[in-house]
């Protein structure tokens, strides 16, 4: 009873998005367009582009940064489209958020490092401006900026005043931050599978956090402050592993759905290795997690999948077209495609 | 054996049953038929409504194709009409026993719990089904049936109410 609720109170606030989306869905690109871009030369891939959606905003590009700038302008209007029919749900906080944590992560290191380093990847695509990021953190009085924000940036500044200035810690602490509070926006959305992809991002950063941590010999603190909460794998649970070998890790969790992962990673003898595959198998699992919205035809998830097949086709065309002007082989450039890409592909 | 048979003959008699006579049994029902098929077809309706306004919002040439999409979910409203008046013209209604207007309560129930359930969920299937005409005009016809294999459960349990009808009324 409680299930059908859900899905025509879904209906009903989703419907509207969907139905929008559906029609623009038409305009994804097709696995013949892919191949024809990758196997023409520059000027046949844009003519190939110039058939699909991306036609207008690629336009005349000649060179990387105008084919950047094309992309990013798709992107952004695809935001605001996105923006406008979610509007008053929280499905559209849900897919800006990675771009608001993204900006105050470049903003907190260039304040406490200097340099201009990330400056072009400084994106529009959050729901926070960086003058606003940056307002905050100088201190300026009235600066509107939302409470998850204001919360990430007191805890890294607290973090920098009381030890060593360290990169590493606010990409530690503004990962967490966000995991967090892209699992709270997801329950606000009352998806389950969009709830549950949370959880697992935040278990798999987390055991990701225990592997390294014992690489990099890092003590309780580092635990405390990089353990994420609100995933399947409880806190408490994971602070008892701190320092364990992969092994003891991979034991502990037997039962769990990461456990068939974990043991692949052991397959490997050597520490690197294990972590590059445990980093592939991650991205995998969250794929398959992603693949089960394709289940829910009414929902946030179709507004969600939509957007990340848009993000992906448009990482795919920057490594084709980016391939295209560095003179690279189609095979070269079919190599460096997205892993999302690859897998559609094959199936 | 004899106080069985004396039962079953005092409920044949009987004026009421359960406070209601064999009038209110059967007008009881005849809502109840129609409360169901017609909640389940404006529930339904409304669901594949919200996506279709959206398509329709993107490329109003789509309007003829999801036509019959939106509107199938709302036979089953119809279904409900059909039993509702059946019932009168079936039955001489003021002059029904009390057991044949609770058997007749009975048989509109198919209609009523089918009809409410079948229409909701078409509803459901029809707006899975217009994400095929958002992509392809041209798939409205398959798109169609998919959601019209959920009518089927509605005009078998429209044809059982009917039947029962006929065998009460015997």
């Amino acid at each position: 009873m409680k299930r059908s609720l859900t899905l025509f109170s879904q209906g009903s606030t989703y419907g509207h998005a969907v139905g929008r989306i559906m029609v623009h869905e038409a305009g994804l690109l097709n696995m013949q367009q892919v191949y024809r871009m990758i196997e023409s030369d520059y000027a046949e891939a844009l003519a190939v582009a110039s058939e699909t959606v991306y036609g207008p905003y690629l336009e005349g590009a000649a060179t990387q940064v105008e084919v950047e700038e094309g992309l990013m302008r798709f992107l952004a209007n695809q935001y605001q489209f996105i923006d406008r029919v979610t509007q008053g749900t929280p499905v559209s906080e849900f897919l800006h958020l990675k771009y608001d944590f993204h900006n105050l992560k470049v903003v907190l290191r260039r304040k406490y490092f200097g340099g201009t380093e990330g400056e072009e990847l400084l994106s529009g695509l959050g729901s926070v401006t960086v003058d606003s990021i940056e307002g905050l953190l100088e201190g300026e009085g009235r600066v509107e900026v939302p409470g998850y924000v204001r919360e990430a940036a007191e805890r890294v500044s607290e973090a920098m005043e009381q030890g060593e200035p360290d990169p590493q810690r606010i990409d530690t602490i503004v990962d967490r931050a966000f995991l967090e509070q892209r699992l709270a926006v997801a329950e606000e959305t009352g998806s389950e599978l969009l709830v549950d992809f949370c959880r697992a991002s935040i278990d798999l950063a987390n055991i990701l956090i225990l592997v390294r941590g014992r690489k990099l010999d890092k003590g309780p603190e580092y635990y405390e402050e990089a353990l994420a909460e609100g995933g399947e794998l409880k806190r408490q649970r994971l602070f008892k592993l701190e320092g364990e070998t992969v092994e003891a890790v991979a034991a502990a969790m037997p039962g769990s759905r990461y456990a068939r992962m974990l043991a692949g990673m052991l397959e490997y003898g050597d520490e690197a290795t294990r972590l590059t595959s445990f980093d592939r198998a991650s991205d995998e699992f969250l794929l398959e997690e992603l693949r089960k919205f394709s289940t829910v035809s009414v929902g946030p998830e179709r507004v969600v999948r939509y957007m990340l097949a848009r993000e992906n086709e448009v990482a795919m065309l920057r490594v084709i077209f980016v391939g295209k002007l560095n003179a690279l082989t189609p095979e070269v450039i079919e190599s460096r495609l997205p892993v999302t890409y690859m897998r559609e592909a094959t199936r | 054996m004899f106080g069985a048979l004396q039962g079953a003959v005092n409920v044949a008699k009987a004026v009421t049953w359960g406070g209601l006579t064999g009038y209110q049994w059967a007008i009881l029902g005849a809502a109840l038929a129609f409360i169901g098929g017609g909640m389940g077809s404006a529930v339904g309706i409304t669901y594949v409504n919200h996506v279709a306004s959206g398509i329709l919002v993107e490329d109003p040439d789509k309007f003829g194709p999801l036509l019959p999409l939106i509107a199938i979910p709302g036979t089953q409203g119809v279904y409900g009409l059909i039993t509702g008046i059946l019932v009168p013209i079936f039955f001489d209604l003021p002059k029904l026993p009390a057991y044949q207007g609770l058997l007749v309560f009975f048989a509109c129930l198919p209609v009523a719990f089918v009809c409410f359930l079948s229409a909701v969920y078409q509803g459901l299937s029809s707006a899975s089904a217009s994400g095929m005409v958002a992509r392809r005009t041209e798939e409205a016809g398959k798109a169609l049936i998919l959601p019209a294999l959920v009518e089927t459960y509605a005009v078998f349990a429209l044809i059982l109410t009917i039947y029962l009808f006929t065998q009460i009324k015997g």
